[in-house]
């Protein structure tokens, strides 16, 4: 944005807006300090950054989970915080980090509960909500399993069902907060296989909190890199995943090279023989409050 | 007008009212075992009627009720017994509701509001007015009540930090809160002199011995008014139910839904405890049992109050018929429920699920 040369690859209106916003839990302590950013409509945005920057608490300010402290993030013209919030739910959806299943739950219960904004106690499953929710349930792979107890599901199939829970919602925006946490590689694979379908398929605009540098690099349109709760490059993986921004961001050596199958980049940390400096430029002692956010279960 | 659809959709029922385009999606099960316990509740009750001086045939009870049979029965039955019956029966399904919107909004199973603190706050709030301030009557019933609300507004205050609620330390503070109470009841019950003393701790365990029908009705009115808005409210707990963040993106104003299924919950508990004191466990064992008859998929409400009805109707029974000497409802509630409390405990110490 702040880049001329960059030409946008998609050059839709933006939907969703971030201006000048600042987040935080406690005054005067911004998680997220003064950002601006437009949503690329239409494309998969990935945020990065190390531990504690600020790329979750961006999220959850952009899907109105925290009041800005100052700033706003705009929703197709209007302050996303003064329209009524089930409208909002009707255009943007999230998935947070941990969601959790109520005990003993089904899988097309738990589906069904993401059409949540779209009823009222008195119109509790319309045809339009069978047909979403059954889609939802095909397209992330889980109709086999409807019945079943989310208690009862592997890691890998949970997510697949909190996907289809966010895509029952019908929503044309989803924020996904570090989808993949906790599954191993085929299944991170096999959930941003889902996530990006969502993109190409039906035109949806993602946003999602991604840790691994590589896989954020293969399925992002349009890669933002955060420090210390500000934007410090974006664009298109390939220009800006270079070795002086993995040093900038990570305080990681790292050498790029290009994935062989996709041309994406590739970030090789270089071994270092007396183990580094073991320096983190992000964590100024923000890590704590980050751990205080989340109380425990 | 097309007559109302009912089919299934994996594993749910679903109801629809094609002319105004109403649907419903829930499970057969919990309306079955609302059914069930709400008729195995007002046999009970019909038993229970029937017992005392002079004995009513089961059948004449029915017949009574149903605005027929001997009129000589009629003042036995209407003056005296069916509004202690009746109180029985509305306190259950009232302490069953609000143990099914405790344990849900907490995601607890201990968190009851005889855990706590509701009932704590009702009963010190009774001590205190009657042996402090001599109130008698209809005052008594507003000081409970008012106390018990009292203690849920502070339970919920000091359980909020950062405007979160926590599951955790509202049960922490509501046991302490609860231990404080007691100790402050249990004072006041000592500085009491003897004639004061006997007739609180006779409410203190609990009893039905003194209902008429402004406490039944209380209990009644407040059910009525209470219930429909909690079943309105679990649409919003189904949402809270999957975590603030996620409630919030489906739209939910979690915080308004929490105190709001809160407030239903210490309204219905207080209003039990004001009419008849603190009638031990019910919420918990109506709640859990409720659940455990119902099924998970269900908040379960409905369930809940018919297994509640029949947990106090039938425990008032028992007191004045098992024993040589009646006794009041609270002991026998507290003799079922305090060892389904140790093994709920037990059970929950080994999934860790109070975390």
């Amino acid at each position: 944005m702040t880049d001329p040369d960059l030409t946008d690859p998609h050059p839709i209106e933006p939907r969703l807006v971030a201006d000048d916003l600042v987040l935080g839990y406690e005054k005067d302590r911004p998680i997220v300090d003064g950002i601006s950013f437009d949503v690329p409509t239409g494309a998969v945005t990935v945020l990065v950054g190390a531990n504690a920057c600020g790329k979750s608490t961006f999220l959850r300010g952009l899907a109105r989970l925290l009041a800005p402290q100052r700033g706003s993030v705009i929703l197709d013209g209007r302050s996303i915080h003064e329209r009524p919030t089930r409208e909002v739910a009707t255009l943007l959806g999230l998935l947070p980090q941990s969601p959790s299943a109520p005990e003993g739950i089904t899988v097309a219960d738990l589906v069904a509960r993401g059409r949540h904004p779209h009823q009222r106690w008195y119109r509790q499953w319309s045809d339009r909500d069978e047909e979403v929710v059954e889609h939802a349930l095909a397209r992330t792979g889980v109709a086999e399993l409807a019945e079943r107890r989310v208690d009862d599901l592997s890691g890998g199939q949970r997510q697949r069902v909190w996907i289809a829970v966010a895509l029952a919602q019908e929503t044309d925006l989803i924020l996904l907060d570090e989808p993949t946490t906790y599954l191993d590689l085929a299944h991170q694979v096999e959930v941003l296989d889902i996530i990006r379908d969502l993109n190409r398929t039906d035109g949806r605009t993602v946003v999602a909190v991604l840790h691994d540098l590589h896989l954020a690099c293969r399925y992002a349109d349009h890669l933002v890199a955060m420090k210390a709760g500000r934007i410090v490059a974006q664009g298109e993986p390939s220009t800006v995943m270079t070795a002086a921004l993995v040093q900038d961001v990570f305080g990681l050596n790292a050498q790029i090279i290009t994935d062989p199958l996709t041309g994406t980049p590739i970030v090789l940390p270089v071994p270092s023989d007396d183990g580094g400096d073991g320096s983190d430029p992000c964590d100024n002692g923000s890590r704590a409050l980050a751990g205080s956010d989340r109380p425990g279960p | 007008m097309a007559p109302p659809i009912l089919r299934r959709h994996r594993g749910a029922t679903v109801l629809r009212v094609p002319g105004v385009r109403w649907s419903f999606r829930f499970q057969l099960r919990p309306v079955l075992v609302t059914v069930l316990a709400g008729a195995a509740a007002f046999a009970v009750l019909v038993w229970s009627l029937s017992g005392g001086r002079p004995d009513i045939a089961p059948w004449e009870v029915v017949r009574l009720l149903a605005g027929g049979g001997d009129p000589a029965l009629r003042p036995v039955l209407f003056k005296f017994r069916l509004a202690r019956g009746l109180g029985a029966l509305y306190a259950g399904a009232a302490l069953g509701v609000a143990g099914v919107l405790f344990q849900r909004i907490t995601r607890n199973p201990l968190a009851t509001p005889d855990l706590i603190g509701v009932t704590a706050g009702a009963t010190a709030a009774t001590a205190g007015a009657a042996i402090v301030g001599g109130v008698t009557g209809v005052a008594l019933q507003g000081a409970s009540l008012g106390g018990g609300l009292t203690l849920a507004l502070v339970v919920y205050v000091l359980a909020r930090r950062s405007g979160v609620l926590s599951s955790y330390r509202l049960v922490l503070v509501g046991v302490g809160l609860t231990y404080l109470f007691t100790s402050i009841t249990a004072y006041l019950v000592s500085q009491a002199t003897l004639n004061q003393a006997q007739r609180t701790v006779t409410y203190l365990v609990g009893s039905l011995g003194a209902v008429g029908w402004f406490e039944a009705d209380l209990v009644r009115d407040v059910l009525l008014v209470t219930t429909p808005v909690a079943m309105l409210l679990c649409r919003g707990l189904r949402a809270v139910e999957l975590g603030d963040d996620a409630a919030t993106a489906l739209g939910t104003r979690t915080e308004a839904v929490r105190l709001g299924v809160l407030a239903c919950g210490s309204i219905l508990a207080a209003a039990a405890a004001a009419a008849f004191g603190p009638v031990a466990f019910v919420a918990l064992l109506a709640a859990s049992i409720g659940r455990g008859l119902a099924g998970d998929r269900c908040v379960g409400l409905l369930p809940a109050a018919a297994v509640g009805a029949l947990l106090v109707v039938a425990a008032d029974l028992a007191a004045r018929e098992l024993p040589p000497h009646e006794l009041p409802v609270g002991v026998v509630t507290a003799v079922l429920g305090a060892p389904f409390l140790i093994a709920l405990l037990v059970r929950a110490g080994r999934t860790g699920e109070l975390g």
